[in-house]
């Protein structure tokens, strides 16, 4: 189980049973997700078209069709179920039965079909003792070392100008080191050409570079390039686009669409170009709430393929963003990792407890709630207040100890094995 | 500006096509240009046609030209935009095996196709005034205003003094300054392919020449005797005096009337043409002078000069010097493009000046050594080159990107076409055809260099972590 524990409640009040029972309901459906995440099931897609959840249902049926060899005939009935997806989309959201039926009979059909599953996990980058100075001397990255297997997300982390972006950007082979070494294991032919290393290694920075012409020509030249070609190139760009819900914005220009869907479309190249390590510099930054819960989904199902399972590195200042996705955090502090451990492994974390919670009580009001506490510490920090204590209260109980005392609260966050900790020491 | 809308559907098609079956070819944008070419040369084209023709007055081929460079300029301004903004390269993508010589060759295509607009509107209208009067019609024309000619004596000179210079005793001549001037200019020989001869008769050619010198002053200097064609003025007398008054007066006619199908008419007829000759006189005749007249025949002589100048001069396709310039042209628009595209454009812009700076630097250099000879200039620029190509060559042992190496490798790039005609110059050589081997040989060197060295040191520079 990651440590997904949050919970938002803006604007209004609930009791403490509502709290408690909406808590555990999360923790109980955020497992089911990540489960289903690792092991994808065929059923999911089913429940989600009988829920009424199309557009999740659909997006998982085109992923088991990417996962899947499919035959010309099958790939052109994906094509015209996409067609009829988009325009029933962008029409009415009304769909027919025959067309649900339709999905759920070939989704069954194509995973049943003999998948060769990589299931090996190398590593694919070693970065060692990796340091890096400016010529202006007010920065230095401290030695770190990092290394990212195969269907391995590893979340950078940090204040800004921390050193996240030049991190990325040396293990993306874009900026060179100082001190230490990065190599490589991407499995082609002509390992020693550093040309040829970087044509796996796909990098997306923060301002993505402008694109030219039609969304939809870049992501066909994407393809093309990397040796995709006629229908082939035909199906992977339209099943990406109506996978990635952009099918609606293909004919645009990029001065058209706003800076969320720039990321999507890039992240969509990105995939069309087949890369063994995908480093993206806050990918974030410029998407709403709602897009950055796909996005990182998205991602995490990239990361966690069957047969082209991917690495991924990325930075975010959406801390619990990236710990619900990433298997590996780095928190970066003046340029040294401070951090740098599995986010299952939270003894690393686990000093003290630690709770982030919203209220209108005063501080004299939570401490008073909190009283038979031994050695407690309320800060409050940009409106909300961080709660420590030792490790032999747990962060639930905490929370009892307020609600118990009549205090209604907006927002409530256990950090216990949260890197969020980092922050608020600082 | 979306220029889409200006491309035709087939087009339309034919890039999609290309994009997701040969995107090599696709980001040159050879279809485009080709279409785009072909529909501007097409407007010019017509525009040319349209425009009327004006026989009296050589057209201005250089403004036009100059003018249609502004187009030229615009497209290729247009396409180095559009292809710059892809880059198979650049984007660690797929290469097909040779993809610099397709690259260069596409390239080199597409900026030779968009010169050719340039000059579409000079040639079509030039092909115009040539096939304006086919050939065998002119000589034809020009026959007939030469027999006739006679009849229009111009200027002051076809007369000479009978004695002294008693100028009411003018003898005038027959028109031995026209006969025969109608196409007599040497450009007629010039007109290829003409399929046709203006006309000497025969009879006239045959006839020998009774007549003292004195009579034609200033003709007939030479071989007097033998053929009269040499002498237009006996040439003239042989043959009026073998026409008839009415045989006259059709040839007067014949001119009058060609003279009108070429736009120059005269207000008078051909009995009142014939009759300013005194008809007595064997070979000479007494004319007022007619200003009018004068005008008329010159004109009519300006004009048929013209179109045979049009027809005789050389066609630009055909000269050599055209398809010096426009592959030295091409060729280098090309190359300077193959760089942009393949290094970062901060090495580019640094190149640039880079080269300028060691263009002048070295120039002040060897004038404060006074350094002029030859070999040793050559000897001072190649040791610049050797310098660059060092600095290029250790782009292979870099860890990381450097302008200097990029701006080192460009400039050995744009240079090693020339070094070994800059060997050649430098040893003194001035023969043509040697000048044209050493010229292909740097060519032949660099297109050898190109996919197997440059490209190869493009593709590690490009590769290496910025530092």
């Amino acid at each position: 189980m990651k440590n997904f524990i949050g919970l938002t409640y803006k604007k209004f009040t609930l009791s403490n049973h509502e709290i408690l029972t909406q808590y555990f309901f999360n923790i109980e459906v955020y497992t089911s997700i990540m489960e289903t995440k690792a092991n994808f099931k065929v059923s999911e897609i089913d429940e989600h078209l009988d829920s009424g959840n199309y557009t999740t249902g659909f997006r998982r049926f085109l992923d088991v069709c990417l996962e899947t060899d499919l035959n010309t005939n099958q790939k052109q009935t994906v094509l015209n179920l996409c067609d009829t997806y988009n325009s029933v989309i962008d029409d009415n959201n009304i769909f027919e039965n025959s067309f649900l039926d339709k999905v759920k009979e070939l989704a069954l059909q194509f995973s049943e079909m003999n998948l060769e599953a990589n299931d090996e996990r190398n590593n694919v980058v070693i970065g060692q003792q990796i340091t890096k100075s400016y010529s202006s001397g007010h920065f230095k990255l401290h030695p770190i070392d990092m290394s990212i297997n195969t269907g391995e997300l590893v979340g950078i982390v940090g204040e800004n100008g921390n050193g996240k972006t030049t991190l990325l950007r040396m293990m993306a082979s874009d900026l060179s080191l100082d001190e230490g070494e990065i190599n490589y294991e991407l499995g082609i032919a002509s390992e020693e050409s550093l040309y040829d290393q970087k044509g796996s290694i796909a990098y997306i920075p923060q301002r993505i570079p402008r694109w030219y012409g039609k969304l939809k020509s870049n992501l066909h030249f994407a393809a093309s390039s990397r040796g995709i070609y006629g229908f082939e190139n035909e199906y992977l760009v339209k099943v990406m686009l109506t996978r990635l819900g952009l099918n609606k914005y293909k004919d645009l220009f990029w001065t058209q669409i706003s800076s969320g869907y720039r990321t999507r479309f890039e992240l969509a190249r990105i995939l069309l170009l087949k890369p063994q390590l995908l480093i993206l510099d806050e990918p974030l930054a410029n998407l709403d709430i709602n897009a950055q819960q796909t996005f990182l989904q998205d991602i995490r199902n990239l990361a966690k393929s069957k047969r082209h399972p991917l690495a991924i590195l990325f930075s975010s200042q959406q801390l619990h963003e990236v710990e619900k996705v990433a298997d590996h955090i780095v928190f970066l502090r003046n340029g040294e990792s401070i951090y740098n451990s599995t986010v299952d492994t939270s003894e690393a974390l686990e000093t003290h407890t630690e709770t982030e919670l919203e209220t209108n009580a005063g501080r004299d009001q939570i401490i008073a709630a909190l009283n038979g506490i031994d050695k407690i510490s309320v800060k409050q920090q940009g409106g909300v207040y961080i709660i420590r204590c030792p490790n032999s209260n747990n962060s639930l109980e905490i929370l009892k100890l307020i609600l118990n005392a009549g205090i209604a609260i907006s927002y409530y966050r256990d950090l216990t094995h949260s890197t969020k900790k980092f922050f608020n020491e600082n | 500006m979306n220029l889409q809308r200006f491309v035709p559907k087939i087009i339309k098609q034919l890039d999609h096509y290309l994009l997701i079956h040969y995107p090599t070819i696709w980001q040159s944008r050879i279809h485009n240009v080709l279409y785009a070419v072909f529909a501007t040369n097409l407007i010019l084209g017509g525009l040319a046609m349209l425009m009327p023709v004006n026989l009296d007055e050589r057209p201005d081929f250089d403004t036009w030209i100059w003018t249609f460079f502004i187009v030229s300029v615009t497209y290729l301004v247009i396409w180095m935009i559009h292809v710059g903004r892809f880059n198979i390269f650049k984007q660690y993508g797929k290469r097909p095996i040779g993809d610099e010589y397709l690259n260069f060759f596409l390239h080199l295509l597409s900026v030779a196709l968009i010169a050719s607009t340039m000059f579409a509107f000079s040639f079509i209208y030039d092909q115009k005034v040539r096939n304006y009067v086919p050939n065998a019609e002119l000589a034809q024309d020009i026959n007939a205003l030469n027999l006739g000619a006679a009849f229009f004596p111009v200027g002051n000179y076809n007369y000479r003094m009978a004695e002294g210079n008693d100028t009411s005793k003018i003898i005038y001549l027959y028109n031995y300054h026209n006969f025969n001037s109608f196409g007599s200019d040497n450009f007629w020989d010039k007109i290829e392919n003409k399929n046709a001869s203006y006309g000497y008769y025969e009879e006239i050619l045959e006839e020998p020449n009774p007549y003292p010198d004195s009579v034609f002053p200033d003709t007939c200097r030479q071989d007097k005797s033998k053929y009269g064609i040499n002498c237009p003025n006996y040439a003239k007398i042989i043959f009026n005096q073998k026409k008839s008054r009415a045989e006259q007066l059709e040839l007067i006619n014949c001119f009058l009337k060609t003279a009108k199908k070429y736009g120059k008419t005269l207000d008078c007829s051909a009995e009142s043409v014939l009759n300013k000759f005194n008809a007595n006189d064997n070979y000479s005749y007494r004319l007022v002078q007619d200003q009018i007249q004068f005008q008329f025949v010159n004109g009519v002589q300006s004009t048929i000069n013209n179109i045979i100048r049009r027809k005789s001069d050389r066609n630009f396709l055909h000269e050599k010097d055209f398809w010096h310039f426009m592959w030295y042209m091409c060729f280098y628009i090309t190359l300077i493009f193959m760089i942009y595209r393949n290094v970062r454009r901060r090495d580019f812009t640094l190149s640039v000046v880079s080269g300028i700076v060691i263009m002048v630097v070295s120039g002040i250099f060897l004038a404060l050594t006074r350094t002029y000879r030859e070999t040793e200039v050559f000897t001072f620029y190649f040791m610049i080159y050797c310098g660059l190509l060092i600095g290029t060559i250790a782009i292979f042992f870099k860890r990381n990107h450097s302008w200097f190496n990029a701006a080192c490798l460009n400039l050995v790039v744009v240079v090693t076409p020339f070094m070994p005609l800059f060997y050649y110059e430098s040893n003194g050589g001035s023969n043509n055809d040697a000048f044209h081997d050493w010229e292909i040989a740097g060519f032949v060197i660099f297109f050898l260099l190109l996919q197997v060295f440059f490209k190869r040191l493009y593709t590690t520079l490009w590769a290496l972590p910025e530092k």
